[in-house]
């Protein structure tokens, strides 16, 4: 959401400008016109980052994009070599980006008007395939790569800082996410979520799931919620990793989403569409689950319209499975309770998009799910 | 180098080889069959196919240190050599077939009740050793293999965020396994989780398809049937190559080397086949040209042969009254046939 438009991937592969109130679109891209029809964005995966005028996000056919923010008209597009799935990270003029082929882009959008070249961008290369958004803190670009690695760079070099080194036991898929001052999580491929040492990348704990952790885990004052892809939604301390809850909720399908707390209410969604709502403190079924009779991997958003145009993230749609992503440096804290949360949008796979009311669970509309009209 | 003649070919029921053959076959049936009632259709499906082939295939990638294209091709080879007696039945039935084909002409113009017909085509069937259900056996293989092989390469090198969460519910919780991921889809000019955008692999899979379809051809008992084969000789590659332009690569690649296998198991098992130019594009089988399989040494023939050595004409007769014109004669070996074939 960005100054009363909500900017969303809609369809398959076409990002969409939307009016907050009735979900109709001011502007498609690409375009309903034969220029339009040619370019095809395979999917969006990764949510948009807005910065004034500017529009940015990756694609699967491996570009990223830049839009006037306006009426969706190109202004450049960046080539790497395989599909951009996570979200970009954006600081200043610099654009981070990392793209499936293993290489962490940082594209100065200044050297860009109407095409971007390659040399418009510093590299840093995994070797490997990333997935998982960069995080940028405090001058450090932390970068979760397939092979295991969480990397640590300087954002202005993309040298690796000093002193910094974390391998874990297979690929890395969740994105670094800040948990307090000094400790930031990840994990992946392995079943675990790992929390380490911000300043130098040491194991401080970690938790097995039995299966891979992907969603990004949100962080509440203590307590870090995060759900594995068997569906389970785990509560844990942040600061030494025990359970909160007594036994972790099971949903019926896995859970690649990101939980969203609104108000009182922790609300998880999972693949199958069911949503559900609990209480953050014991991890109790308050409500659902609703089912949404979509394909969710999308992490679901706030709709807040009171105060619509306050937050700098935009909710991702089909088939992206991207959480909103920062447009300038993180917080160290990410979870922000919202009390006067109106309903939560959820984007589904096939371009629908989902919305129900966070205290009740039901739908704000019915069906809860509708196609955006183009 | 003599043979038996094609109608002296062992009876089934009497080779123990072959009686192991159907005891697997049927608890493979029956396997199948058990698990989809116990488990449901989807979840046996996945459980017992789907699974298991996710977690070999990233298994032969680690062994082709990452080669993904290899790696399929490796599995191919395996899986091929694994049900080699099928197909060296499916092979050895349709060469029986093609010598019983006059009989079935004659059975077809002798027997107007259809009964009557059918009772006597099984007869012959059964003298000649041909098991149509062993003839199929193969094919249902390769048709399971490649709609489960559709599914587990969308998967495993599907590339997106949905592959990958099908992949955690499928990749066994081994370390080896999960340090695998993700597989690098690139292999030679191909992106193998995508269809190939330069039609090449499409048209190497109809084109492959295509010849091992000819080099398989019988010999049919009338003109409708030839017409029909003749025609499914072409529908089946075609169809193959439109499927293969919204199919990810990797199937191709399997596709294209399980033909080739195919390719080698029927110079296996018929000896020399080569077709020209004219016989590829003409409607009707192939000619045999060499019946004898390449490798197979005097002392491992049928024991028949020793009671009924092989007469040279009736061999040429059969062809004959099949109304085959490039069909060798056994006794005659390879320079015949080819002669015969450039004609």
């Amino acid at each position: 959401m960005e100054e009363g438009t909500l900017y969303a991937s809609i369809d398959v592969g076409r990002m969409a400008a939307l009016d907050p109130d009735d979900l109709t679109v001011k502007w498609v891209f690409p375009p309903n016109t034969d220029e339009g029809d040619k370019l095809d964005l395979q999917g969006i995966y990764a949510s948009p980052v807005v910065d004034g005028d500017a529009i940015y996000f990756g694609a699967y056919d491996d570009n990223v994009y830049a839009l006037n923010a306006e009426d969706g008209s190109l202004r450049w597009a960046f080539k790497t070599d395989d599909p951009v799935v996570g979200s970009l990270t954006l600081k200043g003029a610099t654009l981070y980006v990392g793209s499936t082929d293993g290489i962490l882009y940082a594209i100065d959008t200044a050297a860009c008007t109407n095409s971007c070249p390659l040399e418009a961008a510093r590299t840093f290369d995994t070797g490997s395939s990333i997935w998982a958004s960069p995080l940028l803190l405090e001058g450090i670009l932390y970068v979760a790569a397939m092979n295991g690695r969480l990397y640590a760079l300087n954002a202005e070099t993309l040298e690796p800082v000093d002193g910094f080194s974390f391998e874990g036991e297979a690929g890395l898929l969740v994105e670094p996410t800040p948990a307090n001052d000094d400790t930031l999580l990840t994990g992946g491929i392995d079943n675990k979520l790992y929390a380490l040492d911000r300043a130098t990348g040491a194991q401080k704990w970690s938790v097995e799931g039995s299966n891979w952790f992907w969603g990004s885990p949100l962080v509440d004052g203590e307590t870090v919620y995060a759900a594995d892809l068997d569906g389970n939604v785990h509560a844990l301390s942040v600061s030494d990793g025990n359970p909160i809850w007594s036994d972790a909720f099971k949903t019926e399908s896995p859970i690649r989403s990101a939980p969203l707390l609104a108000g009182e209410t922790l609300v998880v969604v999972d693949r199958a569409g069911n949503a559900y709502g609990l209480d953050p403190k014991s991890g109790t079924q308050q409500w659902g689950p609703t089912l949404l009779g979509k394909v969710v991997l999308s992490d679901p958003s706030l709709l807040d319209r009171s105060t619509a145009g306050d937050t700098n993230s935009s909710p991702s749609a089909s088939p992206t499975d991207g959480s909103p992503a920062p447009t300038g440096e993180a917080s160290p804290t990410r979870a922000a309770r919202e009390d006067t949360a109106t309903e939560v949008l959820i984007s589904a796979q096939g371009g629908d998009l989902c919305r129900i009311d966070p205290a009740t669970g039901s739908p704000v509309v019915e069906p809860p799910c509708v196609e955006v009209p183009l | 180098m003599t043979r038996p003649p094609a109608s002296a070919a062992p009876n089934a029921a009497a080779s123990p080889g072959r009686s192991y053959g159907n005891i697997i076959m049927f608890a493979i049936i029956g396997f199948v069959v058990l698990s989809v009632i116990v488990l449901g259709l989807g979840r046996a499906w996945d459980t017992f196919f789907i699974g298991p082939l996710v977690n070999a295939l990233v298994f032969l990638d680690i062994l082709m240190l990452g080669n993904f294209g290899l790696a399929i091709i490796l599995f191919t080879l395996i899986l091929r050599f694994a049900t080699i007696p099928f197909t060296i039945r499916q092979l050895e039935s349709t060469r029986a077939m093609q010598a019983a084909q006059p009989q079935m002409q004659e059975i077809q113009k002798k027997y107007k009740d259809p009964k009557r017909r059918q009772e006597e085509t099984m007869k012959l069937y059964k003298e000649h050793g041909i098991n149509p259900v062993g003839c199929a056996l193969p094919l249902i293989i390769q048709m399971v293999v490649f709609i489960a092989l559709y599914r587990a390469l969308v998967f495993v090198v599907g590339g997106s965020p949905e592959s990958l969460v099908g992949l955690s519910q499928r990749l066994y919780d081994i370390p080896m396994l999960q340090n695998a991921i993700p597989l690098d889809q690139h292999f030679l000019w191909l992106n193998l989780g995508q269809p190939d955008p330069t039609f090449i692999l499409p048209l190497m899979v109809g084109v492959s398809t295509y010849v091992q379809q000819k080099m398989s051809m019988t010999p049919t008992a009338t003109p409708q049937m030839q017409q029909q084969q003749a025609m499914m000789a072409w529908l089946m590659p075609m169809m193959l190559f439109f499927f293969m332009l919204n199919l990810p690569s990797g199937v191709g690649v399997y596709w294209v080397a399980s033909n080739l296998f195919s390719l080698f198991a029927s110079y296996y098992v018929y000896g020399r086949r080569i077709l020209s130019w004219r016989q590829l594009l003409l409607p009707g089988p192939a000619p045999a040209a060499n019946p004898e399989p390449r490798n197979k040494r005097p002392e491992q023939r049928s024991s028949t042969q020793a009671v009924e050595p092989e007469p040279e004409e009736p061999a040429r007769d059969e062809t004959d009254a099949a109304g085959r014109t490039g069909r060798v004669r056994a006794a005659h070996g390879k320079r015949r046939g080819k002669r015969k074939n450039r004609r």
